[in-house]
């Protein structure tokens, strides 16, 4: 029975293409390491990432240079020690000293706390703290005031709680006493209104002018009564943005996954089948399966699916780490999601060997998958806004396939969008798809 | 009636006219016509470069070429120069994967495999990767790999390069076996001899020409070459060789080459041997004639070059 089976599956041709494959991935230990590692370690670091800015509890160090006497300013200090590891530095050659030890990389940020800042504050008045940062890490310096704003949050927040309870309690105090005015200029009002024959002709004037006084004052208890509900929030931040996301989808984690996996199946399929195609060439396969009257569509076609399979391995590798780490669900349209899966495939192997026939060894097509990988990942819009880059990149990063891939991968894994909804995509990516196949063809049957 | 018939029968088995192909624009071979018969040993000798494997590469339609190639066989089996088996994978891997592109059923592959392993003296396990074997037996079973189809016709690219005399022995005697079964079997060599024992034609191309076909007596005959000589004169001036040129190209004679004051001729007959030593002896040289005899195919090629 089983050489039955042999017998009917070695009358394929597919079959010995498909059988090189297997046994060759088989025999090589560094490409299944690549294969199972690659996804595992890009899923832990690109997570991390996000987790690394977004995440509270990192402990950052601080260097911080107090010239203001006032104990008062201690308060802002052990708020930052909440968060960052705070060090405060002697205030003699403080500033030379706190830039130093930032450069010897002590502390990642220097807080400078000037001589009249508790003062400002407790005098209503704007006080300011300048931060130091190593401009010569400009991923650093670009987060490092957010970072730092984010950690003196709460003390804002306390010192705004006490301006506003102060300048509260300063509006009661004057409603009150003003409240005591009115209440004499009433008693008097009645007085004279009580005695009015005794005042004679003098009554009605001073009628008109008490009950004016009074008018205004009751005015001025109105304006004081804004102030006394005014809030010192709205002084300092009149407009709140308040971010609301438009899919209506349980964990928005999800959305990295599709940024994951392109990634991963990009760097792994240029890899491998640039270097395969090479390997294919150097030890003559590709000639014997001309001389056996093999297509070169065929060729072509297995290592495609070939290196599906494999991308598949890693899909559902990075699928259950980010379920069963980040939490991320998923609404997985099935159709949606083989099409897009096999387009995005064979865009990236298409590339693997057009890199494949052009580079003349192993090693420069390596070198050239990695070339081509970064600006891919960059200008995928997976790290970096699209929108934010200039005019010809934008342009540059539409031509890339990398961006619609995970344009598909978003909307058939996580939003659960039919092949219908997705089809003007699926069509451009045919498009691509068509256009590499035939350089690839071309090529391969120039060179054999 | 019969004749007739029998006029009509192709006898040939590869018919090859104004064969011409370009490397860029490099003409590589020009116009090259030969045919190969039914169960001819059919040997393509040349210099390194001089676009043997090319005709062999035309032939099976591996690369672009003018010309006109005819083939009256079903079934080619290409053997490369190089190894084109993979050597992570056993011989038994190598054979399936390389039997299924030819869509051979798994336990033909499985019996052609032993069979020819045992016609060649390759005593290995099937399990063994075919990295682990010696450099005659990779040579070996990158032919073995070639025939599993036990095609009519088999090219071999230099299936002797880099091989002990054993190995050729033992290659020789299985092409020859091969040729007994009625195989036509096209190959390339610098093994002269080898090729002048074992192959019942010759083509040798020069600079991508067709320099001279047929048999060795063929090629004796064409190029009026029944004796080779090599003589060796007391002192061969300039002017002396400017004489010996002149005389020689009067009478037929080639002068194969001239190295250390030893000259190598061809004679189209004893005759003109003689006079030819006596004119050296007119000349007042000294001469002692180190080699006679009838030429081989290695004096020939030598024509091809002179």
């Amino acid at each position: 029975m089983k050489q039955k089976i042999l017998n009917v599956l070695t009358k394929l041709k597919i079959t010995g293409l498909i059988y090189k494959e297997l046994m060759l991935l088989s025999r090589r230990k560094k490409a299944p390491i690549l294969v199972i590692l690659l996804p595992i370690i890009l899923s832990i670091v690109y997570l991390s990432t996000t987790y690394a800015l977004t995440n509270p509890e990192i402990t950052l160090s601080v260097g911080v240079c107090n010239f203001d006497p006032n104990p008062e300013v201690n308060k802002l200090i052990s708020s930052l020690s909440g968060k960052f590891s705070v060090q405060t530095l002697d205030s003699e050659n403080c500033l030379a000293n706190l830039k130093n030890k930032i450069k010897d990389g002590t502390f990642l940020i220097g807080l400078s706390i000037p001589s009249d800042f508790s003062s400002k504050l407790s005098t209503a008045r704007q006080g300011t703290l300048t931060f130091y940062v190593d401009e010569s890490r400009p991923a650093l310096a670009a987060v490092v005031g957010l970072v730092l704003n984010s950690g003196l949050s709460s003390y804002s927040s306390d010192v705004i709680a006490d301006a506003e309870s102060e300048l509260h309690n300063f509006a009661s105090e004057a409603r009150t006493r003003l409240d005591d005015v009115s209440s004499v200029l009433n008693l008097t009002i009645k007085t004279l209104s009580d005695n009015k024959n005794l005042l004679g002709l003098m009554y009605p004037l001073l009628s008109s002018y008490l009950n004016d006084l009074d008018a205004k004052l009751k005015s001025y208890d109105k304006d004081l009564g804004f102030v006394e509900n005014i809030s010192v929030a709205f002084l300092t931040n009149p407009i709140v943005f308040n971010q609301k996301n438009i899919y209506d989808v349980a964990s928005p984690i999800s959305f990295n996954f599709s940024i994951i996996f392109t990634i991963v199946s990009l760097f792994t399929l240029l890899l491998l089948c640039s270097t395969g195609y090479i390997f294919d060439k150097r030890t003559n396969y590709l000639l014997r399966i001309r001389s056996s009257k093999t297509p070169i569509v065929h060729y072509i076609f297995i290592k495609m699916i070939f290196y599906s399979l494999i991308s598949g391995l890693q899909f559902i590798m990075i699928l259950a780490l980010m379920i069963f780490t980040q939490g991320a669900t998923f609404n997985i349209n099935f159709l949606g999601l083989i099409a897009t899966f096999f387009l995005i495939t064979a865009i990236n192997s298409l590339i693997g060997m057009l890199i494949g026939v052009i580079a003349k060894t192993e090693n420069v097509a390596i070198l050239v998958s990695l070339i081509l990988t970064l600006p891919f990942i960059f200008l995928s819009g997976g790290t970096v806004p699209i929108e934010f880059l200039p005019g010809f990149l934008q342009f540059i990063a539409n031509a890339f396939p990398l961006r619609l891939e995970i344009q598909l991968l978003k909307l058939t894994t996580v939003l659960g969008y039919s092949i219908e909804q997705i089809k003007p995509l699926l069509e451009t990516g045919l498009a691509y798809f068509a256009v590499l196949f035939a350089l690839v063809y071309c090529f391969i049957k120039k060179e054999h | 009636m019969f004749n007739f018939f029998k006029k009509q029968t192709k006898r040939y088995c590869l018919k090859v006219n104004d064969l011409t192909v370009k490397y860029g624009k490099k003409l590589v071979l020009k116009k090259v016509d030969f045919t190969v018969g039914k169960g001819d040993l059919f040997g393509i000798i040349g210099l390194s470069g001089s676009g043997k494997s090319t005709i062999l590469k035309s032939i099976l339609r591996l690369i672009r070429y003018k010309g006109r190639i005819d083939f009256n066989e079903k079934g080619v089996g290409f053997c490369p120069q190089e190894d084109a088996f993979f050597y992570e994978l056993s011989i038994k891997e190598n054979a399936i994967l390389f039997g299924s592109l030819q869509r051979i059923k798994y336990t033909t592959i499985i019996t052609r495999l032993k069979h020819y392993m045992k016609e060649l003296e390759l005593d290995e396990p099937l399990s063994k990767l075919a990295g682990e074997l010696s450099g005659g037996q990779r040579k070996r079973l990158n032919i073995i790999l070639s025939i599993l189809k036990e095609p009519g016709v088999i090219i071999l690219d230099e299936p002797f390069a880099g091989l002990d005399y054993l190995n050729r022995l033992l290659l020789w005697r299985f092409i020859t076996k091969l040729k007994k079964r009625g195989k036509t079997i096209i190959l390339t060599t610098h093994l002269l001899e080898e090729a002048e024992d074992y192959c019942n034609k010759i083509l040798i191309i020069k600079e991508g020409k067709r320099f001279a076909l047929g048999s060795i007596s063929d090629l004796k005959r064409r190029f009026k070459f029944k004796l080779y000589a090599r003589i060796k004169v007391s002192y061969i001036s300039a002017a002396l060789l400017e004489k010996i040129k002149y005389y020689s190209k009067k009478r037929n004679i080639r002068v194969l080459s001239v190295f250390n004051n030893e000259i190598s001729l061809g004679f189209p007959g004893e005759d003109i041997y003689e006079n030819f030593l006596k004119f050296i002896e007119r000349s007042g040289k000294e001469y002692k004639v180190i080699e006679l005899k009838p030429p081989t195919l290695n004096e020939l090629f030598l024509v091809s070059l002179a």
